[in-house]
């Protein structure tokens, strides 16, 4: 099982290494080549295996997304981050209820961050699509390999020593108790900060929106290290914030047109099988491997955007 | 609370009326009664449980959430299934699609006629923009749960915390408005 992994993994480097130059260079071509359901299998191939390394790797469909899938298929930047956006958002919106509800994910400790995150999204998705796509490609292969960075150097802190809660985030009542299924215990947490995080979602946000990608990725350790939250709750309530700052960039996207259902659709479905299957691979797989392979991977498909971007 | 076991209903009637359709009816019905009695203190317990690692409106957005996913979900599906299998017909015919879907969006809804802002509205009765009705719903589930929750805020004189909400929830109605797109 875990050499199968693997292959699909290694299988996508080389689908990012070897066709993604000829596709970039003759996109119309491509397309004609192909009937439009051959694209839309494709489509939902990629998806699907996508979701399952996404799971195994620990980050969002979204960042994974919207790099491999506007390298290696012939459909605009635009419809891309669209279908991108949506992907997050129906995973984080899938999440959210159980998260919510078993306490590893806390409501109001998510309502600040996600207030101005989706105010920043929604900034963030209106200037992406007013931009020239090979400028957003060249800034979302900057951005992909920020990522690279930040998944390659960042620590984790599985319960943060917070010595004393900040003003503000005592006044937004941003503390709360969750039961630690592992050790069997109850951890009380509370968070400092608050500023400097709240600013971290500014960012966080716009480029979440601008690029159509679920910010997991960035979330996490923006409440983790930076306002001292733990992890587990720091990953669960990322979700609860995607999902509501990837609303506001969702209308955006959504009444400028930016979606089609025939890309869409098949994306989520296939994220959201994808996903399913990656839970259940999640013990059997060495996932220090697979998040090896897929910072590659980005690496590789951050480096394909900037390419593209610069028109080479 | 006193606890019911699932067999009490069924053993108190035992014999009260011997055999016959309608002693066998009031067997049924008690054991049914009592199992609904049981599951609502289950459920009752398990709240309160939760209660203790969450708060009464994360509990009811969750609830809310949980919901509208599972709606979201299905028209999702149902008017993709409608669109692809030719149910109802398509404002761009799906074997020309490769021609469009390499076009910027502008582009695309200049050549398609669709305004920007809510002018997908007007054409819900094609295949493709049908399928917008599930994407707005998913966006929208948001909205919808703040508005759900926010009474919870304000009853408690959480006033900042209600606030935050209400700033959202214009943020959420501002994106959701198409006013950044000119409102066509």
């Amino acid at each position: 099982m875990r050499l199968s992994v693997s292959l699909v993994v290694l299988a996508l480097v080389a689908m990012v290494l070897t066709s993604g130059p000829a596709i970039a260079e003759s996109a119309a071509p491509m397309a004609s080549a192909l009937p439009w359901w051959a694209w839309v299998l494709l489509l939902f191939v990629v998806s699907f295996v996508l979701g399952i390394v996404a799971v195994v790797a620990g980050v969002g469909g979204g960042v994974l997304f919207v790099p491999i899938v506007s390298s290696l298929f012939p459909f605009h930047l635009d419809f891309v981050r669209g279908a991108g956006l949506l992907i997050a958002l129906a995973g984080a919106l899938a999440a959210g209820p159980t998260l919510l509800r078993g306490g590893m994910a806390n409501l109001q400790l998510a309502m600040p961050p996600a207030l101005t995150a989706s105010a920043a999204a929604m900034v963030g998705a209106m200037i992406g699509l007013t931009l020239p796509a090979n400028i957003v490609q060249l800034a979302l292969g900057t951005m992909i390999l920020g990522v690279v960075g930040l998944m390659a150097i960042a620590r984790k802190s599985d319960n943060p020593e917070v010595p004393k809660a900040d003003a503000l985030s005592a006044a937004l009542r941003m503390h709360g108790i969750y039961h630690d299924p592992f050790s069997g215990r109850d951890i009380e947490w509370k968070v400092h900060r608050t500023p400097q995080g709240l600013a971290l979602f500014v960012l966080i946000g716009f480029l979440g929106g601008m690029f159509g990608i679920g910010a997991g990725w960035a979330n996490v350790p923006a409440l983790n290290l930076v306002m001292g939250v733990p992890l587990k709750v720091s990953i669960g309530t990322s979700s609860v914030i995607m999902s509501i700052a990837n609303s506001a960039a969702a209308w955006v996207y959504l009444n400028h047109g930016a979606m089609l259902a025939i890309i869409a659709v098949p994306s989520m479905l296939g994220m959201m099988l994808g996903s399913t299957i990656g839970v259940g691979l999640l013990s059997r797989t060495n996932v220090a491997v697979i998040r090896r392979v897929v910072i590659v991977l980005l690496l590789l498909a951050g480096v394909r955007a900037l390419l593209k971007g610069l028109g080479v | 609370m006193r606890e019911y076991r699932e067999d009490e209903g069924a053993k108190s009637t035992t014999g009260v009326n011997g055999g016959g359709l309608r002693s066998a009816w009031k067997k049924v019905r008690t054991h049914l009664l009592a199992r609904t009695r049981l599951r609502r203190q289950q459920a009752m317990r398990s709240r309160s449980r939760r209660l203790k690692y969450a708060t009464p409106e994360q509990l009811a957005y969750a609830d809310l959430l949980d919901i509208g996913v599972t709606i979201g979900r299905y028209l999702l599906a149902g008017t993709f299934i409608l669109y692809v299998f030719g149910f109802t017909p398509p404002k761009i015919p799906l074997s020309e699609l490769p021609t469009y879907w390499s076009m910027a969006a502008d582009q695309y809804a200049a050549l398609v006629g669709v305004g920007t802002g809510w002018g997908w509205l007007a054409l819900i009765g094609y295949g493709d923009y049908l399928n917008f009705l599930g994407i707005a719903f998913v966006s929208s589930l948001t909205i919808a749960c703040y508005l759900g929750v926010l009474p919870f805020a304000l009853q408690r004189k959480d006033f900042v915390l209600g606030t935050v909400m209400l700033l959202e929830l214009l943020v959420l109605s501002f994106a959701a408005s198409g006013l950044l797109d000119g409102g066509h």
